[in-house]
C-alpha cells in the first residue's frame, strides 16, 4: 500500500500547554448544557424505575385504576374552591409518596423546584394593589392621602390558592409517574379508551427518544471535543441547526430500518398489544375510596371550610 | 524532541455513571509521548468512557488524571484559554463517525476546526486541502457527509480531526465496519501518523489488527479493571488472559501469523490492582 | 408554553380535549391514508425527534440558551397533519414523565404548539415558497418567517386561554381561582415574550435546520412525507376551515360551560349532593359563638370568611378526626396492597 503524503505542518508538534495567562472561564456552552440536559433525562428516568420497582402503596396497584384515581384527583384539586382542600391534598399526596416509599426529598425536590416555584415568580406581582387592585392588607407605602402601595387581600387569597393548587395537581402526576413503569403506565392509559394505536406509538417513541438521545449526546459530544476556539453566536447556532438537521437524517434512516423490521415480523398496519393484568379487589376498595375522598373534599370545600 | 515525556498519567481512576453504573474502576496507567498503544476490551468494558476523560470530556472524583502535565478538571476544562489549549493537543476520533459530522459538506467539516482557531482563509484553505489530497477525498470534497460510505465518513472524521493538528490521536474502534481494503488504509496512516511523532491510543477489540496499530495493549476486564498490560504479542499469546476478559473464546486463533519470534514469552507485567485478579496470568 | 395543571379551570381543559378530538382524529386519517404501514414508524421516530428537539439548547445573544418547540421544522418536513400527531406524541411524554405541562391541560397545549405553529408555519410556507425550487432560498426565508408568525399566534392563543381565567373563574369575593392574569396583561406579555425571544429562537431553528436540508438532502423538504401527506389540495382547504372555525369556536365554548360542576357554587353542590353536613354546621356554629366570646382575634381574611374563619376552628375538630380515619383507611390499604405484592410478584 503506498504511502500517504503527510503535509509538512502535520509533523510538526504543537509542545506543551503554555502556562495558562487568564483565568477567564469558558461560559458554560450551549453543547454542555444539552449534554447535561440529556444526562439529566436518562437520571431522572432511572431514579423513576427504581422507585418503580420498590414495594409500596402505588406500586402495587392496578395501573389502570391508578390512572384513572390520579385524574380523578387531579380534577378535584382543580376544582377546589378554597385554599384548605387544596393544602389537604398536598398532604394527602404526601402521605401516599411516604407509604409508596418515594424518598421524601426527591419528591418534594421533582414537585416544587419548577412549577410551582415558576409559577410563584409570575403571580408574585399581582400581590401588589398596583396590579391587580383589592382591599390592602399590607400596606408597604404610602404616597400622598389616596396613594399607597399595598398587598391586597385578594392577591394574596389568589397567589395562595394558584400556587398550592398548582403544586397539588403536580404533586399527583409526579406520584403516579414515579410508582409506575412507563409501559405499565400506558396500559393503564387504555382503561381510559386512549386508542390502541397512539398507547402503541407512546411506547415505541419512548424507545426511540433513548436512540436519539444517545446520537444528539455523541453530537454534542464532538463538538465539544473539537472546541479549540471562540465562535460566534450565530455560527453555534448554525451548528444548533446542523445537528437537529442530521439527527432528522438519522431519525429517517431509522424510521426505514424500523418499518422494513416492523414489516418482516409480520406487521398489517394494525399495531396490538398484550392484554391488560386483571382488576382485583383491592382496586376497586381503592377507586371507591378515592371518589367517597373527592367527595367529601368537594363537599367540604364548598359548604363547611 | 519530548523524548520520554509522559503525555497521561492516571492514578486509581474510577468512573461512574449518574445511574450508578460502574465504568472504570482503579486504573492506573501511563502513555508515554510517541508511544502507540491500545485499549483491549470486550464490549462495556469501559474503554470508550477511559478515552472520554482523557479527553476531558467526562471528570470523575476517583483518582486523579493528569494530561500533558496537568490534572484534568472540570474547573480547569472551565478555563477557555486551557481548554483551547488541550483540545488543540488532543483530537478525538468518534466510534460513531455520524456523531462527529455535522457540516453540511466535507471541506467545511474539516474546515471546522481551523476556523474557530481564526486563522486566516488562505492558510486554512491551505490546510484543508493538504488533509484532502493527502487523504485522496478530492471527489468528496463537496458532498454531504451522510451521502459517504461508511469508510469515507471515518476517514473524514479523522481527516476533522487531524486538520488541527493534534499531537494526540484518540481513537475509538476505528477499524469497526470497515472493508479490508479502508481498514489497511486507515492502520498504515495511523502508523505513519505515529511514525511522524503523533502518540495513538485507539480503544478496539479488534484482535487481528492489534499488532499494527500498537506497540502495548492495555487490556480491560469486563468487571472494568485494568487486568494486563505489555507488548501487543505478549497479549495476544495469552490466550487464558483473553477468554477470562471475554474477549475471545477457547477455539480462538489468529488468522494471519503473527512473530511470536522464538523467545520464551516475557512475563507480561501485571499491575498492582489490590491483588484480586494477579492469578490471570499464572498459567495453570 | 407549556401550560401546567392549575392554570387553566377543569371546563377549559375540557374544551381543549373536545377541541383537539376531531383535529387528532382527521391527522391521524389524513397520515393513514397516505402513508399506510409506514404511519406508525414515521410517526414514531418523528415524536421521538420532537421530544430530542425540545432539549436543544439553542444558543442566543447574550451567552445564554433557550429551547425551541420545533413545530415549524416539523411541519416543513413531515407537513402539519404529521406534525401535530408527532408533537402531540412527544407532548404526551413530557406530560407523564416529567410534568412539564399537564394532564388536564394537555388538549390545550397540544392545540397551541401541536396544531396552531405547525398548521401557520406550513400555511405561509407554502403560499409563499411552495412552488418554488427544492434549493430555492425563498423556502428556508417562509419556513423561518412562518415559524416566527406561527409561534406568535400560538402565543396569541395561549395568552387569550390563560386570560379568560380570571374573567370566568373567581370567587364571590374575586379572588380569581386559576391564571390571575387577565386577558390585557396576559395575552400583550406572552406576545412580547415570544415576539422578542421564543419567535426568534423558532424561526432561527426552523430556517437553519431547513437551509441544511437544502445544503445536503434537499428531498427532505422537497415534500416528499409532506407531499404524501397533503396530496389533495382541495381536502387541505376544507381542513383550513374547520381549523379556522375551531379557533373561532373555542373562546366561545369557553364561555357556554362557565356554569359547569368544576366552578359550581356551594349552591350548585347542594342541588347535586342533596345534603348539607347539617351537624358539622350545628358543631361549627356553637364554637364560633364561643370563639367571639373569648374575643379571638379576626383573621386576615376577608369579612365573609372571617365569620367562616371561626366557624371553621369548630370544623377543625371534626376534620382532625375526619383526616385521621382518611389517613387510616389509607394506611390499612397501603398495607393490603403491600402484602399482596409480597405473594404475588407478577403484578407490579
Amino acid at each position: 500500500m503506498a504511502d500517504f503524503q503527510i503535509p509538512e505542518w502535520l509533523l510538526q508538534s504543537r509542545g506543551p500547554l503554555p502556562p495558562i495567562t487568564s483565568s477567564k472561564k469558558a461560559r458554560r456552552s450551549f453543547a454542555q448544557k444539552s449534554i447535561d440536559g440529556f444526562s439529566g433525562f436518562l437520571m431522572d428516568d432511572f431514579y423513576a424505575e427504581r422507585i418503580a420497582a420498590k414495594k409500596g402503596l402505588m406500586q402495587g396497584l392496578h395501573p389502570g385504576i391508578k390512572v384513572v384515581t390520579s385524574l380523578i384527583l387531579i380534577f378535584v384539586a382543580s376544582c377546589m374552591h378554597n385554599w384548605v382542600s387544596l393544602l389537604l391534598i398536598n398532604v394527602y399526596v404526601l402521605l401516599l409518596a411516604y407509604l409508596s416509599a418515594v424518598p421524601l426529598r426527591i419528591f418534594l425536590k421533582r414537585v416544587w423546584v419548577f412549577v410551582p416555584l415558576f409559577t410563584v415568580i409570575i403571580v408574585l406581582p399581582t400581590l401588589f394593589n398596583v396590579v391587580r387592585p383589592g382591599e390592602p392588607l399590607v400596606v408597604l407605602l404610602q404616597y400622598g392621602s389616596h396613594h399607597q402601595l399595598a398587598i391586597t387581600r385578594q392577591g394574596a387569597q389568589s397567589m395562595v390558592l394558584f400556587v398550592l393548587r398548582v403544586a397539588a395537581c403536580v404533586s399527583i402526576a409526579v406520584l403516579l409517574t414515579l410508582t409506575t413503569r412507563w409501559a405499565y403506565l400506558l396500559r393503564g392509559f387504555s382503561m381510559i379508551r386512549v386508542p390502541t394505536i397512539f398507547i402503541k406509538i407512546l411506547e415505541m417513541t419512548y424507545r426511540y427518544i433513548y436512540v436519539l438521545l444517545h446520537s444528539a449526546g455523541d453530537m454534542f459530544e464532538a463538538r465539544l471535543s473539537r472546541t479549540v476556539g471562540r465562535m460566534s453566536t450565530g455560527e453555534q447556532q448554525k451548528f444548533v441547526g446542523n445537528t437537529m438537521g442530521s439527527l432528522w437524517t438519522i431519525a429517517l434512516g431509522l424510521s426505514d430500518e424500523v418499518h422494513a423490521a416492523m414489516l418482516s415480523r409480520g406487521y398489517t398496519g394494525t399495531p396490538r398489544t398484550l392484554t391488560n393484568s386483571r382488576l382485583r379487589g383491592l382496586d376497586w376498595v381503592w377507586t371507591v375510596f378515592i371518589v367517597l375522598i373527592s367527595i367529601i373534599l368537594i363537599g367540604g370545600d364548598r359548604l363547611v371550610w | 524532541m519530548f523524548g520520554e515525556e509522559v503525555v497521561f498519567k492516571l492514578k486509581d481512576v474510577g468512573f461512574s455513571y449518574p445511574s450508578g453504573e460502574k465504568a472504570l474502576e482503579g486504573i492506573n496507567l501511563s502513555v508515554r509521548r510517541g508511544e502507540k498503544v491500545a485499549l483491549l476490551g470486550a464490549n462495556g468494558s469501559g474503554k470508550s468512557t477511559l478515552l472520554k476523560l482523557l479527553n476531558g470530556l467526562l471528570f470523575t472524583r476517583e483518582g486523579t488524571i493528569e494530561a500533558l502535565g496537568q490534572v484534568l478538571s472540570e474547573k480547569i476544562m472551565a478555563n477557555e484559554e486551557f481548554s483551547f489549549a488541550f483540545r488543540r493537543r488532543v483530537g478525538f476520533v468518534f466510534q460513531k463517525a455520524d456523531a462527529q459530522l455535522f457540516n453540511s459538506n466535507v471541506r467545511e467539516e474539516i474546515a471546522f476546526g481551523p476556523v474557530q482557531l481564526g486563522w486566516p482563509a488562505a492558510e486554512v484553505n491551505r490546510v484543508v486541502d493538504d488533509v484532502i489530497s493527502m487523504l485522496n477525498l478530492d471527489r468528496l470534497r463537496d458532498r454531504p457527509p451522510f451521502r459517504l460510505s461508511g469508510g469515507e465518513k471515518r476517514l473524514v472524521a479523522l481527516a476533522s480531526v487531524l486538520s488541527l493538528n493534534p499531537d494526540v490521536l484518540l481513537l475509538d474502534e476505528p477499524t469497526s465496519g470497515l472493508d479490508p481494503r479502508t481498514q489497511r488504509r486507515l492502520i498504515r496512516l495511523i502508523q505513519q501518523l505515529n511514525e511522524a511523532g503523533k502518540t495513538i491510543i485507539v480503544a478496539t477489540h479488534n484482535l487481528e489488527i492489534l499488532q499494527e496499530i500498537a506497540d502495548r495493549a492495555i487490556v480491560f476486564s469486563e468487571d472494568h479493571h485494568l487486568v494486563a498490560e505489555g507488548p501487543c504479542e505478549q497479549v495476544l499469546s495469552n490466550i487464558d488472559l483473553l477468554v477470562q476478559v471475554n474477549l475471545v473464546d477457547e477455539e480462538f486463533h489468529l488468522h494471519h501469523p503473527h512473530p511470536h519470534g522464538g523467545h520464551a514469552p516475557r512475563p507480561v507485567t501485571v499491575p498492582p490492582f489490590n491483588g484480586k485478579k494477579a492469578g490471570f496470568f499464572t498459567k495453570p | 408554553m407549556h401550560i401546567p395543571d392549575g392554570y387553566l379551570s377543569p371546563s377549559t381543559c375540557a374544551v381543549g380535549y373536545l377541541g383537539m378530538l376531531p383535529i387528532w382524529a382527521a391527522a391521524v386519517k389524513k397520515v393513514k391514508k397516505n402513508l399506510n404501514t409506514r404511519l406508525i414508524p414515521l410517526m414514531v421516530i418523528g415524536a421521538a425527534f420532537s421530544f430530542v428537539l425540545m432539549m436543544f439548547n439553542v444558543p442566543i445573544p447574550g451567552g445564554t440558551t433557550a429551547h425551541a418547540v420545533g413545530g415549524g421544522i416539523l411541519a416543513v418536513i413531515l407537513g402539519p397533519w404529521a406534525a401535530t400527531i408527532c408533537i402531540s406524541i412527544a407532548l404526551a411524554i413530557q406530560a407523564l414523565l416529567f410534568g412539564d405541562g399537564g394532564i388536564l391541560t394537555y388538549g390545550f397545549n397540544c392545540f397551541n404548539m401541536a396544531v396552531v405553529i405547525p398548521f401557520v408555519t406550513w400555511f405561509i410556507y407554502q403560499r409563499m415558497a411552495g412552488k418554488t425550487e427544492a434549493t430555492s432560498s425563498r423556502r428556508w426565508i417562509w419556513a423561518a418567517i412562518g415559524s416566527y408568525i406561527g409561534i406568535n399566534v400560538a402565543a396569541l392563543c395561549n395568552g387569550t386561554e390563560l386570560g379568560l381565567q380570571p374573567l370566568l373563574f373567581h370567587t364571590a369575593q374575586g379572588v380569581p381561582l386559576y391564571c390571575p392574569y387577565p386577558i390585557w396583561i396576559s395575552v400583550p406579555a406572552m406576545l412580547l415574550a415570544h415576539l422578542l425571544m421564543a419567535g426568534p429562537v423558532e424561526a432561527i431553528v426552523t430556517g437553519l435546520v431547513t437551509r441544511y436540508f437544502q445544503a445536503t438532502n434537499p428531498s427532505v423538504i422537497a415534500d416528499r412525507i409532506a407531499a404524501r401527506v397533503e396530496s389533495t389540495k382541495a381536502a387541505f382547504n376544507k381542513m383550513w376551515w374547520a381549523i379556522i372555525g375551531l379557533i373561532l369556536l373555542v373562546p366561545l365554548g369557553l364561555l357556554a360551560p362557565g356554569g359547569a360542576f368544576g366552578e359550581g357554587s356551594a349552591e350548585d353542590i347542594k342541588k347535586a349532593f342533596g345534603f348539607v353536613p347539617k351537624g358539622l354546621a350545628a358543631l361549627g356554629g356553637h364554637f364560633h359563638a364561643l370563639l367571639q366570646n373569648y374575643g379571638v382575634p379576626d383573621s386576615p381574611f376577608s369579612a365573609d370568611s372571617r365569620n367562616l374563619f371561626h366557624q371553621s376552628i369548630g370544623y377543625y375538630v371534626a376534620a382532625v378526626a375526619g383526616i385521621a380515619i382518611i389517613a387510616g383507611i389509607t394506611l390499612v390499604i397501603s398495607r393490603l396492597v403491600a402484602g399482596r405484592q409480597g405473594n404475588d410478584p407478577a403484578n407490579s
